[in-house]
């Protein structure tokens, strides 16, 4: 006589490749959003360097050049915060 | 719990950890981007999580519109349906704990836990702590349906639609990412998914089976 398969083993290759998937988007979306930071955070320095430069050319002390955390104002390249960051000050 | 939940939950951890072992790298050579992990890992952990819970949303419309009945069993399609539930949830947990240990946001255990209590972005947080229940509520009752009864049960179930729904706006609004092409490809995605699944639900009619067999010849 054929032995029932126990209930819970039904399936377990599907919920296992679901949750394989699910953990597999999460390493790609790191990825993608590191890749995205990288260039936010050149693009960012950049436009600093940028801004930097034209207030020097003007004589006037360099202005803030991406939004910082309450409290603090970046006034340099080297202290701007990552565009990620500032983008959320943006929301804020 | 069933062997094959452990196994599944195995393989999500095994996927996560492994994202993180290739991801974390990848992230140093890409970005330089020692200091904001947690912020990255809570970013990608929310848009991976809407795409699970999306998926899981769609698959569980689709079984429930019987559809899809003679090509995959109802039975197969709930347990990919709940597997992507239980995923999405941890990655849902995964992407709000991360928060904690971002230096900018600071956020608090209580300000995580509690709806509208955040100081950064209070409403939309909030919207997102209450979806997090919505979600970790229609997932857990399916283990206590016949407790409760069908009629609670899938009252409570039909809350992961308003859930989702929520999940939308707070990714869309709060979401540093909105404007990039790619992550706004993954919120239509998602929603797209889940709209046409939904859609197929209320308007599909499983033809009737006719009780007389046909007359040949």
């Amino acid at each position: 006589m054929k032995q029932k398969k126990p209930k819970g083993d039904r399936f377990a290759a599907d919920k296992v490749i679901a949750a394989s998937l699910t953990g597999a988007a999460f390493g790609a979306m790191l990825i993608a959003v590191a890749r995205g930071g990288e260039r936010e955070t050149t693009l960012a320095v950049q436009t600093g360097l940028q801004e930097a430069a034209t207030a020097d050319a003007a004589g006037g002390a360099p202005a803030a050049i991406v939004p910082t955390p309450v409290g603090q104002q970046a006034t340099s390249p080297a202290q701007a915060a990552p565009l990620p960051r500032a983008r959320r000050s943006r929301a804020s | 719990m069933r062997s094959g939940w452990y196994f599944a939950f195995a393989a999500g951890a095994a996927g996560m950890v492994a994202g993180w072992v290739v991801g974390r790298p990848l992230m140093e050579e890409f970005g330089g981007v020692s200091g904001h992990e947690a912020w990255y890992v809570s970013r990608a952990a929310g848009l991976a999580s809407y795409l699970a819970l999306a998926a899981s949303l769609a698959v569980g419309a689709t079984m429930s519109s019987a559809i899809g009945d003679g090509l995959v069993s109802r039975a197969r399609l709930l347990a990919i349906h709940q597997a992507l539930g239980v995923s999405g949830l941890a990655l849902a947990l995964a992407h709000a704990l991360a928060l904690l240990f971002d230096g900018y946001t600071d956020f608090d255990l209580p300000s995580l836990a509690v709806p509208f209590a955040a100081s950064y972005e209070p409403m939309l947080s909030g919207l997102g702590t209450l979806t997090l229940y919505l979600f970790a509520l229609a997932t857990a009752t399916f283990w206590i349906r016949r407790q409760i009864g069908m009629r609670l049960w899938r009252l409570i179930h039909l809350t992961s639609i308003a859930a989702f729904g929520g999940a939308f706006v707070h990714g869309v609004l709060i979401g540093s990412d909105t404007m990039l092409g790619w992550v706004q490809g993954v919120y239509l995605a998602g929603a797209a998914a889940v709209a046409g699944a939904l859609a197929v639900r209320l308007t599909y009619r499983r033809p009737r089976r006719s009780a007389v067999a046909p007359v040949r010849g």
